[in-house]
């Protein structure tokens, strides 16, 4: 028994169980990702948001260069309970030699949304400020715009403790460099679809 | 996948099952309430009187013939599995011999303190879907028993349906099961 649950909560699902159900085929037939402790199954996919993918991890391969990976929609290994799938994360390496882990931390995090802004805004920054990503970007499709979070900071009322301080929103004409790849630069129109 | 925005995924009642059998939650308490897992806190004496002392009076209000579960799965639907710490059904335990659970009772009791707001909503709107026709909270923190009765449909409740009847009673007074209204409980003897 937890003796630090005093009232009815959901119930929180570690790293470690989460990975474990996937070995067990829990989640054959899904996409899903742990979010502070909860299995989220992913939503279906429209093309512009695709494309958005496509476009932005074109533009990041080039930025990068080789000796880096970007990664689309894989799983990043972030604390006791989450387990996310940004759209897209860059480490550094190569995909070859890969094995059976999970990457625990990335150079730069992108979503893309447009349905999903909210979540990506305030949950998934605090998640992803507390899980020492210190370059954060969210392709925004309904603005056409690119918010850029960096500088995470503790802050406890957060939902996961932490918080980005600067936020910074760029038009398509702005040019944005990656904070790993300060050599590099990108005009946030390459962004968009 | 249908949706268009991620969500929670919602566990079934086939799937609480087999996680249950797995030993997921092994040393937790835990209950399928509408697709999710929520889990709950060890219990306490104070709580655990209280369900002994209501066990004992149900058991002598519906006499032989009733079974008085005692923290028993119900299962309501396909996304809800919940523990109550009482429920009453016909017949005798003997009866019972195959594998699963009642999907409602004739009475269902919570016991509450920390529950309390967890046992009023959403499990009355759950058992009011059950057509549990009787469910009582034994509310330890204002030493009172609240009835619900006269489940009826309402759609702005979780599960669209909701207790018509909530009557609240004191220390002093008396309360008849539905099922079993030759007998007369004082509210009093529920309370530890």
């Amino acid at each position: 028994m937890d003796p630090t649950i005093t009232t009815p909560r959901p119930h929180r699902w570690t790293r470690e169980e989460f990975l474990q159900m996937i070995d067990l085929g829990w989640f054959h037939d899904k996409r899903v990702e742990l979010i502070g402790g909860e299995v989220i199954e992913m939503a279906a996919q429209f093309d512009l948001h695709l494309a958005a993918i496509t476009a932005t991890a074109d533009a990041l391969r080039l930025a990068f260069g080789s000796g880096y990976w970007v990664r689309a929609q894989g799983s990043l290994d972030l604390s006791p309970h989450s387990i996310p799938s940004p759209d897209l994360a860059v480490v550094p390496g190569s995909h070859r030699g890969a094995g059976r882990t999970i990457a625990q931390s990335a150079l730069l995090v992108v979503e893309v949304s447009d349905t999903t802004l909210a979540d990506d805004r305030y949950h998934k920054a605090s998640l992803y400020a507390a899980g020492g990503i210190t370059d954060y970007w969210i392709v925004n499709l309904v603005q056409r715009q690119l918010e850029v979070y960096r500088d995470p900071v503790a802050d406890g009322t957060q939902l996961f403790g932490f918080r980005y301080n600067s936020r910074t929103i760029l038009d398509p004409s702005d040019k944005v460099s990656p904070l790993a790849a300060p050599q590099a630069s990108i005009t946030v129109a390459d962004l968009l679809p | 996948m249908e949706t268009t925005e991620p969500w929670p995924l919602r566990w079934s009642l086939k799937d609480y099952y087999r996680l249950c059998h797995e030993e997921w939650f092994l040393e937790r308490r835990v209950q399928l309430i509408a697709g999710a897992i929520w889990e709950f806190g060890p219990s306490h004496n104070y709580h655990d009187a209280g369900v002994t002392l209501t066990q004992d009076e149900l058991r002598k209000a519906f006499g032989e013939g009733y079974w008085v579960r005692v923290h028993g799965s119900l299962d309501v639907s396909d996304s809800s599995v919940p523990d109550p710490d009482l429920a009453v059904i016909a017949g005798s335990p003997r009866q019972y011999r195959t594998q699963g659970n009642p999907e409602t009772a004739l009475l269902v009791v919570e016991v509450s303190e920390a529950t309390l707001w967890f046992d009023r909503d959403p499990k009355a709107s759950l058992y009011a879907s059950a057509k549990v026709a009787d469910y009582w909270i034994v509310n330890l923190v204002q030493r009172q028993l609240e009835l619900y009765r006269d489940p009826v449909a309402d759609s702005t409740q979780l599960f669209g349906f909701r207790y018509n009847s909530r009557p609240i009673l004191d220390p002093p007074d008396t309360v008849s099961p539905l099922a079993a209204p030759q007998a007369s409980i004082t509210v009093a003897d529920l309370l530890p």
